[in-house]
């Protein structure tokens, strides 16, 4: 299961304040065991000291005092203090009338003027209690060699606080881990709003659909340049997909008028089973194979320009030569057509680029000039030098040209108005401005007002002095 | 039946144009959506294959045309655009058929002659008379089950006496309805058409099934 920033944020916000509480919780918890044993541990020692000092325990013997007389809690109706004395060979010297003959549990071994000892007991009622025992050095010479005393006092009160605190501390931490869980939750939920908004509004873009960008309005700072990028990679990636349907449904179409084309003709001939007519459509089959055979390798030469797989390799090229020489390839269009071509050329015009790709550009404008130019039409080709290198101008009539078709004739497939006509697909001058901005030459059309159509290709590298 | 063809291929008209001519429709073939207006304008039409890009006027501008005149020919589009957008805008413009490109001839002959039959309100390519039955699709006619040996134009003139029973048709009518309009013949040619198809039926005993009404023309009662 994939979880949410929030429920990530929250789970390891409250796992890490569980910790932290967790551990202040037993840092407090020790602290106070410490402080209340300690306390109780003083309170007998001092108990200790004082019942040592008044029974004489100290000073080598055991006075006949009656202790209880003044400390009414070692009498026969207290139980919750008790004292006994033992000397070394553990015969009870002495014991507190709280006890009711009972012992309290023997001493440990413990040297002579050791510091207390202070422990756990049973104490002679059945309850719990604690102790402190200290071993006092009699004289020598006397037989008992040692008195060992010891007091004892219910612990009952002191476990009933503690418990008391303790629970008082576990609720106090389990309830600030709840609000802090609570807490946590609602600031991860409000911090990270905007981030879920943003994905929310991403999850809805439909690349079949209609572009939606995202509202960047209101987004924090860290979110919004983010927003701002996505936007922009949309717009493109939506134009790039409608250009790309666009190209796609345009190519079916040049694909499938020959295929149909292809398929009636076959089917329609062999229908009527005539060997002239199953003749002429298989000339007619083969013609449109060339034409959708040209098409297909346009396209590819076009996409391996534009995706810069080709490489042009400059070199030392001349374009009057290169001009003549098209002009020659298309004598017998020029001459059907009578179109008659103005030419303004120097000499020669050197300059470094890719020559065969210069002749495809060069073989592609002029053909389009021949096919479009009407018939009985004067045709211009212009190639000068100005100072910033060669610039050529073509230029022909063009009446069923629109000012409107300006900026769609690049476009893959466009021919306006232009009568159908495979041997000129609409590939031409998209493959041509590929082939120009591949070697960084500019090139640039416009219809004037007497719907006179010219081209302009500039930009040619001069030769290296 | 009187078909046109529009299609700005030269090509595909031509094939169209000769393998429907063969299944024995008169067929008109124009490159564009203004050349097609212009046939619409001067003659009637069962069917209409058109094409949907194409220069000048384009597919949807012709029916479109088609619909403001309020013409009742049917229209099979017949276009390389496969999108569902495209077919739904045909077939809402009043389209009665999409053909995609590539296409079967055979299926599209079989959509012409269906969007034929549509047009005079039949449901089965099925009509008789009497003992006298006409398959339009297998494109026979039979007597008592006994086939008529008839040429493409004499079973196109049968079925279109069949498809107007009780109407007088004229010769120029007829003609109308059996050649196209690049035809060379002259209307006498069915004349000569209907003495070969009475000859035909007359042997199959059903001499009187054609009456002349002079002046008028053709009836089939």
């Amino acid at each position: 299961m994939r979880l949410s920033f929030v429920d990530q944020l929250s789970v390891l916000l409250t796992v890490l304040l569980g910790i932290i509480l967790s551990t202040l919780f037993w840092f407090v918890d020790v602290r106070i065991d410490a402080e209340l044993y300690g306390r109780f541990d003083r309170g007998l020692q001092n108990r200790l000291n004082l019942l040592a000092d008044m029974q004489g325990v100290g000073a080598g013997g055991v006075k006949s005092n009656r202790l209880e007389r003044w400390l009414p809690e070692y009498a026969e109706q207290g139980h919750t203090a008790f004292y006994q004395i033992w000397d070394a060979q553990g015969a009870t010297v002495a014991r507190s009338e709280s006890s009711n003959g009972r012992d309290l549990p023997a001493p440990p071994a413990l040297e002579p003027g050791a510091p207390a000892l202070f422990y756990d007991v049973v104490l002679p009622d059945g309850h719990d209690g604690r102790a402190a025992l200290r071993r006092y050095a009699l004289p020598a010479g006397d037989s008992r060699g040692s008195l060992s005393l010891m007091i004892a006092e219910e612990r009952t009160s002191l476990d009933a606080l503690e418990r008391s605190l303790h629970f008082a501390l576990l609720g106090g931490t389990a309830l600030a881990l709840v609000l802090a869980i609570i807490a946590v939750r609602w600031v991860a939920v409000r911090t990270l709003a905007p981030l879920q908004r943003l994905g929310e509004a991403a999850s809805k873009i439909d690349p079949d659909g209609k572009l939606n960008t995202l509202e960047v309005q209101g987004l924090p700072a860290e979110l919004a340049p983010m927003a701002d990028k996505i936007n922009v990679l949309l717009e493109r990636l939506f134009a790039t997909i409608a250009r790309e349907r666009r190209y796609a449904r345009d190519l079916a179409h040049e694909l499938r008028t020959p295929m149909a084309e292809t398929r009636a003709i076959a089917e329609v001939a062999l229908l009527t089973g005539d060997h002239e007519a199953l003749r002429h459509s298989l000339t007619e089959i083969a013609a449109i194979g060339a034409e959708m055979q040209r098409v297909v390798e346009t396209l590819l030469m076009l996409a391996r320009y534009e995706a810069g797989m080709d490489r042009l390799i400059a070199e030392p090229v001349e374009l009057v030569a290169l001009v003549r020489a098209q002009l020659r390839r298309l004598d017998d269009g020029i001459r059907g057509k009578r179109i008659r071509f103005v030419l303004s050329l120097p000499q020669e015009a050197w300059v470094l680029a890719d020559a065969s790709a210069c002749e495809r550009i060069l073989s592609n404008l002029l053909g389009n000039a021949v096919a479009h130019a009407p018939e009985n039409s004067v045709a211009s080709i212009d190639l000068f030098d100005k100072g910033g290198g060669y610039q050529l101008l073509i230029g022909n009539a063009a009446p069923r040209l629109r000012s409107d078709d300006m900026a769609q004739l690049s476009g893959r497939f466009y021919r306006g108005d232009a009568p159908p006509n495979r041997h000129h697909a609409g590939l031409g001058l998209a493959l041509a401005l590929a082939l120009a901005k591949a070697q960084g030459l500019a090139m640039q059309w416009q219809l004037d007002e007497g719907l006179r159509f010219q081209v302009s290709l500039r930009g040619f590298a001069p030769l290296p002095d | 039946m009187r078909i046109l063809v529009v299609d700005d291929s030269e090509r595909l008209r031509s094939a169209l144009a000769t393998g429907l001519a063969g299944s024995g429709f008169a067929v008109d073939q124009a490159a564009d959506g203004g050349e097609a207006l212009s046939y619409l304008h001067s003659a009637d039409y069962d069917v209409i294959v058109l094409d949907l890009m194409m220069p000048v006027i384009d597919g949807i501008g012709v029916l479109r045309e088609i619909r403001r005149r309020e013409l009742h020919c049917r229209v099979l589009i017949l276009s390389a655009r496969d999108q569902i957008g495209d077919r739904v805008q045909a077939l809402d413009l009043g389209a009665d058929d999409y053909l995609v490109k590539p296409f079967a001839f055979e299926e599209l002959r079989a959509r012409v002659q269906a969007l034929a039959r549509r047009r005079h309100d039949e449901r089965a390519p099925l009509l008789t008379h009497g003992k006298l039955s006409i398959d339009t699709v297998a494109q026979n006619a039979r007597v008592d089950d006994e086939v008529l040996p008839l040429t493409p134009k004499e079973f196109s003139l049968l079925v279109l006496l069949l498809r107007h029973r009780g109407r007088t048709m004229s010769r120029e009518a007829v003609f109308e309805h059996l050649y196209s309009s690049e035809s060379t013949a002259s209307d006498k040619v069915i004349e000569v058409l209907m003495s070969t198809l009475r000859g035909k039926l007359s042997k199959a005993g059903l001499a009187e099934l054609i009456e002349t009404r002079r002046g008028f023309g053709y009836l089939v009662n």
